[in-house]
């Protein structure tokens, strides 16, 4: 029976501290912007949620090669756990992008290349879910499961730099933010704010695929066990 | 300075909210392929007491 | 056994066709079209019917057994792979080269510049070497050949996308400087599918 690992427990206490820290540190630690407002802060955790969802996708890709390598299982898993964890960041990502859009161009959704991308993106994950859900045994979900996840890693970047470019051919009048956080510049406590987030997100996601391949675990033993 | 606070709020709300959500049933998930694991493991191990017998 | 699958090039074409007469009524296109929709229009068209040729031809074999009896012939399974490729290329082209007087006749453009050929030969071998990757992927399923266009559709986008610049940079004349970028970009998309096509298509039809 799988058990949770101490250092996976370590791990929760580690979030449970630092997800609230980081957010005190954006709320009052950072200074407001002055066009924007108070929303704008949404944006250090927007980013940092794609940011994550895109390395979960990275995750799944490698443990869907080692799949197709090794023939294990637990690679299998792994891609699951990650790809599942990587929509729901992705989910997060464009909510947050989405409220963040709203007061400042007053519309919910801007054709801005990394929301349509993270959106794209979602969809394609998505779609690895209906892949897996309609093939019957665990061995061609993990084979074919894998081969598309390796496959779709390729396009994350590659949908990213298309509609990059597509904008920059557009000239947009709208802000700079929509390329991203380096367009405007942050000052050395935005950045603290950041690179903080990044790094607690990050730390987030290692414990939430974690998690849900200990699941993945149990789940894949109950089927062994009816056997 | 545009009055954004209650966007902010909002975003954060949903940020968190959204996280909140998938751990909540993550963890409900596991407790329900716990109990299963449980339950299967203890079938099993009749059945084998059963035809030992 | 492709070849045979060329009565399906009708179909496609039709249904092009008829993909360009729906988008016209819905958007309520005008004839003097700019160069961006007919780009974006042309490509929609090609898009929807490679995937319907795609679609076809998976059925087809299945219906036939056809895969099976391939697979077992000693042939390198890479050539099983652009085999189809070439095939739903071939179908996609010439539906695709139908299209072009009909667009010129609708949209009052002239499409026919060689620059746009080879975007359409650029745009249409990235788009069927990951379709045909995909296709054989999705008639492994139960679903078939239903879940094909939600596999490819997100995935094809880039190149789709561009595509369409590409196209539309043409069409408007503009100086091959202004969307090179684009050209490149399917070069790679060529590339990059083809050689995932390569690397994958025996793993996916594994037994």
């Amino acid at each position: 029976m799988p058990k949770k690992p101490k250092l996976l427990t370590l791990l929760d206490i580690l979030c449970l501290i630092l997800v609230p820290a980081a957010l005190v540190l954006i709320l009052f630690f950072t200074p407001t912007e002055r066009v924007m407002g108070p929303v704008q802060k949404v944006f250090y955790f927007h980013v940092s949620a794609a940011w994550a969802g895109m390395l979960s996708f990275l995750v799944a890709a490698v443990g869907g090669g080692l799949y197709l390598a090794q023939r294990k299982m637990k690679w299998d898993r792994l891609s699951l756990s990650a790809i599942e964890v990587g929509v729901v960041f992705g989910l997060i990502a464009i909510l947050s992008g989405m409220i963040w859009a709203q007061p400042i161009w007053n519309t919910w959704w801007v054709w801005d290349p990394r929301l349509t991308t993270t959106a794209i993106m979602e969809l394609i994950y998505l779609a690895y879910f209906i892949l897996r859900s309609s093939l019957d045994t665990p061995e061609s979900r993990a084979r074919l499961g894998a081969v598309y996840a390796i496959v779709s890693v390729v396009t994350v970047p590659l949908t990213f730099f298309s509609i990059r470019l597509f904008r920059t051919i557009h000239p947009v009048v709208i802000a700079t933010e929509s390329s991203g956080g380096g367009a405007f510049n942050m000052t050395s406590r935005m950045q603290l704010a950041f690179f903080s987030s990044l790094f607690v997100f990050t730390l987030l996601l290692i414990d939430l695929i974690w998690h849900r391949y200990i699941l993945a675990q149990i789940q894949s033993a109950n089927q062994e066990i009816g056997i | 300075m545009a009055d954004t606070l209650t966007d902010m709020i909002f975003g954060f709300a949903v940020i968190l909210g959204v996280l909140g959500a998938y751990i909540l049933i993550l963890a409900v998930r596991m407790r329900q392929a716990r109990s299963k694991y449980h339950v299967r493991t203890e079938k099993y191990n009749e059945s084998q007491e059963n035809s030992s017998r | 056994m492709e070849w045979r699958g060329r009565q399906g090039v009708p179909v496609m074409l039709v249904f092009a066709l008829l993909v360009v007469f729906l988008f016209n009524f819905a958007l309520q296109l005008s004839p003097d079209l700019q160069a961006d929709l007919t780009a974006g229009l042309l490509w929609v068209s090609l898009a929807f019917a490679s995937t319907l040729g795609l679609n076809r031809s998976v059925s087809l074999e299945q219906e036939n057994k056809a895969m099976d009896g391939l697979l077992l012939a000693p042939v390198d399974r890479s050539a099983i792979y652009f085999g189809k490729v070439i095939s739903n290329f071939s179908f996609t082209f010439l539906v695709g080269l139908v299209l072009l007087p009909i667009f010129s006749l609708f949209y009052q453009q002239n499409m026919f510049k060689p620059l746009l050929i080879l975007v359409i030969i650029l745009g249409l071998g990235a788009y069927t070497s990951l379709g045909t990757l995909l296709a054989a992927l999705s008639i492994q399923t139960r679903t078939r050949d239903v879940l094909l266009p939600v596999l490819l559709y997100p995935l094809a986008l880039p190149i789709l996308i561009a595509a369409v610049e590409s196209s539309r940079g043409i069409l408007a004349g503009m100086p091959i400087s202004d969307y090179q970028s684009w050209l490149l970009f399917l070069l790679a998309g060529n590339i990059l599918f083809s050689a995932a096509g390569l690397m994958f298509f025996e793993t996916i039809l594994e037994e």
